[in-house]
């Protein structure tokens, strides 16, 4: 199965690492931070779900979609696209490809009917963007085109592997019934919440998702005794894993304070228009004289001046360095440093959301080598505060 | 990072598109050159599909499981996958140009097979399969028409417009409705909807035989005539040979054949035993290719035949414009009409011209792919209706 995965399209040209990631999220970034591009991140997996929830697809095939959305934004900003045609054509995709076509009428219909619930729930908010965002206008034709502009953004990359067929081989050697691949299975759905799937290979999803359950409830579980073993059986790079965790934990940190009411206002932020765009609308309303299609808003509350934008840009340039640095030690230094993966990147730039969650401080000592883990594994086992990581029952 | 259209346009320089060749429903295939090789190709043009109350329809299903099964395969004995690009609203896939097939070569009466070229075929069939089935794809239209075979002789398995991916242990409602009735396994016909890569192998087993017979093993227009074949020359299997055989859904009371005396006698023994594994009636009891790779019938001599010593089809002088089907498209789901033809000028092809065709022969052949023809018209119909239910299913 590995050895496939490493052949595939997708171990080949869809691991992305963190630099090129950085680089995709550059243009967003001038706009909104981290955080609110990571809550725009869990509203269009939310959107998403949904959407195939109502077409009564697999979660294979919602996985599929979404890691193609995600893939798309890894060339396109959010800011120039419209993302609720890139999702329902996303989706539309990949009931195709896994088998389970549906028609595009109906995708599209589903679509509408998704976006009327969320403006009778955004109505509450009253923000004028949400209207906006609330209706799905394209037609067969619109949706059709964008088929063909998602092909080839996707590079026709079509075959998505998921951390659902490890965690099922996992689940055999483990008892089907075991509490903690329940628990995995839930922390696999969301994971694609976060953009996991663009940059570590599935399997190690799968088993960082095994893990969290496993790393909780130690006492429980009776880690100690056959279940450390049969862990570190599996023989994976710790350190990977330990970084995949760091990153599930974040999510479920981030969504506690996550509600959709705050998604129109970043909306908002997100699509005001620069100068420059405002220039294009204007000339574009001189060429062609019929103004109906290109709508410049009334209301231009805020431009973004060259200083926010620089330092935001600032913001983003310092953490690169540091992870860079972070790496390089490791490689240079092959023995028994402690890996010591922390909240980094996202705690960085908002200081002020995690000013007020101290506690969440999560500390993961592994050795490199897994042959010491597995000698020293009473002592260096990670040591994990439960409560900082209820959320994942949401 | 190159933006899209400016990609495309780079691919599309790469090629030089010189005529067309071949039309369907959903592609038109044109031959090109690559122009830094010098490499002939063909472009598959594939159009913005359209439905009938005129809005469009997205791409072709059968597009998209050819582009998502050739995107991850790269083995000599598959048809290699070149390039994408757009191009002003169309879909272009870049394939290599191959242009004859193991079809022609069987029906080509002054080619005489021997037993290592027979052996030499299958390696590279099974070969290509195992790659195929390695990678979590099931071919699902195995036939020598879609056996392509290259100037140098390499033969690669084509058209995945019905190829399927399989393996996270969710399918449950495959459409039995896929592979040419006369290389269909039995499962199939008995209207299975959880299969595997077991029915590409039986495929390969008519195959096998039809190269040793120079006949299709089963052919026959209807699906029950096809099982009734399939009981006579291998004896109706008891619920002994294939458990679970009553349970399937299209299972009705069998007319009971004895098992009759072996069809290849004059096979080696080795042969015998390969084909009868790949011709099992229970699925899980047929061989993999990886296990049909290693049997002692491709140790044993004769060995097979170098591919570029192997016979290749050539092209009657008589025939100017001699009709061979385009193998770029899916011929039994998605299209409505008949296989397209193609115009192949003599002269240019692969291979000296032969002098003659025996009149008898070629005029049995062709009334032969005359029937062929009707009768996959026929399914293409059915199967359509199938497709189209199946997409309007929900709405």
């Amino acid at each position: 199965m590995a050895a496939d995965f490493w052949a595939s399209t997708h171990g080949r040209h869809w691991i992305l690492d963190k630099k090129t990631l950085q680089e995709s999220r550059k243009m967003d970034l001038l706009f909104i931070s981290e955080i609110e591009l990571a809550k725009l991140r869990i509203w269009y997996a939310n959107l998403m779900h949904n959407l195939g929830k109502r077409l009564n697809v697999k979660q294979v095939i919602m996985a599929t979609a979404i890691t193609y959305f995600k893939r798309f934004y890894t060339k396109n900003t959010y800011r120039h696209t419209d993302p609720n045609l890139v999702a329902a054509t996303c989706m539309y995709l990949a009931c195709k490809m896994e088998e389970s076509p549906h028609h595009i009428k109906n995708v599209i219909s589903e679509m509408r009917n998704e976006m009327r619930n969320i403006a009778v729930n955004c109505k509450k908010t009253a923000s004028t963007i949400a209207n906006e965002q609330s209706t799905f206008s394209y037609d067969n034709q619109k949706v059709a085109e964008m088929e063909f502009y998602l092909l080839e953004e996707l590079d026709f990359n079509l075959i998505v592997f998921h951390p659902y067929r490890t965690l099922t081989t996992l689940a055999q050697e483990l008892g089907q019934k075991h509490e903690a691949i329940r628990d995995a299975w839930t922390i696999v759905n969301d994971s694609y919440k976060t953009d996991l799937c663009l940059s570590h290979p599935p399997h190690m999803i799968a088993i960082a998702a095994l893990y969290i359950p496993i790393a909780i409830k130690l006492g429980e579980f009776g880690f100690s005794g056959k279940l450390k073993k049969w862990f570190y059986s599996l023989n994976v790079d710790m350190e990977e894993i330990a970084v995949i965790v760091q990153e599930i934990l974040s999510l479920y940190e981030l969504w506690s304070t996550y509600s959709d009411d705050q998604i129109p206002k970043i909306y908002e932020k997100l699509k005001i228009p620069t100068a420059a765009d405002i220039e294009d609308a204007l000339i574009a309303t001189i060429n062609t004289t019929t103004t109906s299609t290109t709508s410049i808003p009334t209301t231009i509350t805020k431009i973004p001046t060259a200083t926010t934008a620089s330092i935001t840009t600032i913001k983003s340039e310092e953490i690169i360095p540091e992870i860079e640095m972070l790496e390089e030690h490791d490689d240079n230094n092959n023995q028994d440093v402690p890996f010591r993966a922390t909240v980094s990147a996202t705690e960085e730039i908002d200081q002020e959301f995690y000013n007020d969650d101290k506690d969440f401080e999560f500390v993961l000592n592994f050795r490199r080598n897994n042959s010491i883990v597995k000698q020293e594994l009473q002592s260096d086992l990670l040591i994990v505060k439960p409560y900082t990581v209820a959320p994942y029952t949401l | 990072m190159l933006e899209p259209e400016e990609r495309d346009h780079q691919i599309r320089r790469k090629y030089n598109k010189t005529k067309k060749i071949g039309e369907g429903t959903y592609a038109d295939v044109f031959e090109g050159t690559e122009i830094a090789t010098g490499r002939k190709v063909a472009i598959k043009k594939i159009k913005l599909g359209k439905s009938q109350a005129g809005g469009a329809n997205g791409i072709e299903l059968s597009a998209v499981r050819e582009i998502k099964a050739l995107r991850e395969l790269h083995h000599p004995n598959v048809i290699e996958l070149l390039d994408c690009y757009s191009y002003r609203g169309n879909l272009n896939l870049v394939l290599e140009y191959l242009d004859s097939d193991l079809e022609m070569i069987i029906k080509d009466k002054t080619v005489i097979f021997e037993s290592g070229h027979v052996k030499s075929w299958m390696l590279m069939t099974l070969r290509g399969l195992d790659h195929i089935h390695r990678n979590w794809i099931i071919h699902r239209d195995m036939k020598p028409n879609n056996l392509l075979v290259a100037p140098d002789g390499q033969l690669k398995i084509a058209d995945f417009g019905l190829a399927r991916d399989y393996g996270d242990g969710q399918e449950k409602n495959m459409s039995s409705q896929v592979v040419t009735l006369w290389y269909r396994a039995p499962e199939l016909i008995l209207g299975t909807q959880q299969y595997g890569t077991a029915v590409d192998i039986w495929s390969v087993g008519c195959i096998f035989a039809e190269l040793m017979l120079r006949v299709p093993l089963f052919a026959d227009e209807s699906e029950f005539v096809v099982l009734d074949k399939m009981f006579q020359a291998l004896g109706t299997p008891s619920e002994e040979d294939w458990p679970g055989m009553s349970l399937l859904p299209k299972t009705f009371k069998f007319k009971k054949y004895p098992k009759p005396p072996h069809l290849f006698q004059a096979a080696t023994k080795a042969a015998i035993e390969l084909i009868d594994k790949m011709l099992a009636f229970d699925p899980n009891k047929r061989v993999t290719a990886k296990e049909a790779l290693s049997h002692t019938y491709f140790k044993a001599k004769p060995y097979p035949t170098h591919p570029s010593k192997l016979p290749k089809y050539s092209r009657p002088k008589s025939d100017d414009k001699h009709k061979t089907s385009v193998h770029y498209y899916s011929s039994s789901e998605g299209s409505a009409t008949s296989s397209p033809v193609l115009a192949v000028p003599g002269g240019g092809g692969a291979g000296p011209a032969s002098s003659s065709v025996e009149p008898s022969s070629s005029s049995s052949s062709q009334q032969l792919s005359s029937v062929r023809k009707n009768k996959r018209k026929a399914e293409d119909l059915g199967n359509d209706n199938h497709s189209q239910k199946k997409m309007h299913g929900s709405s």
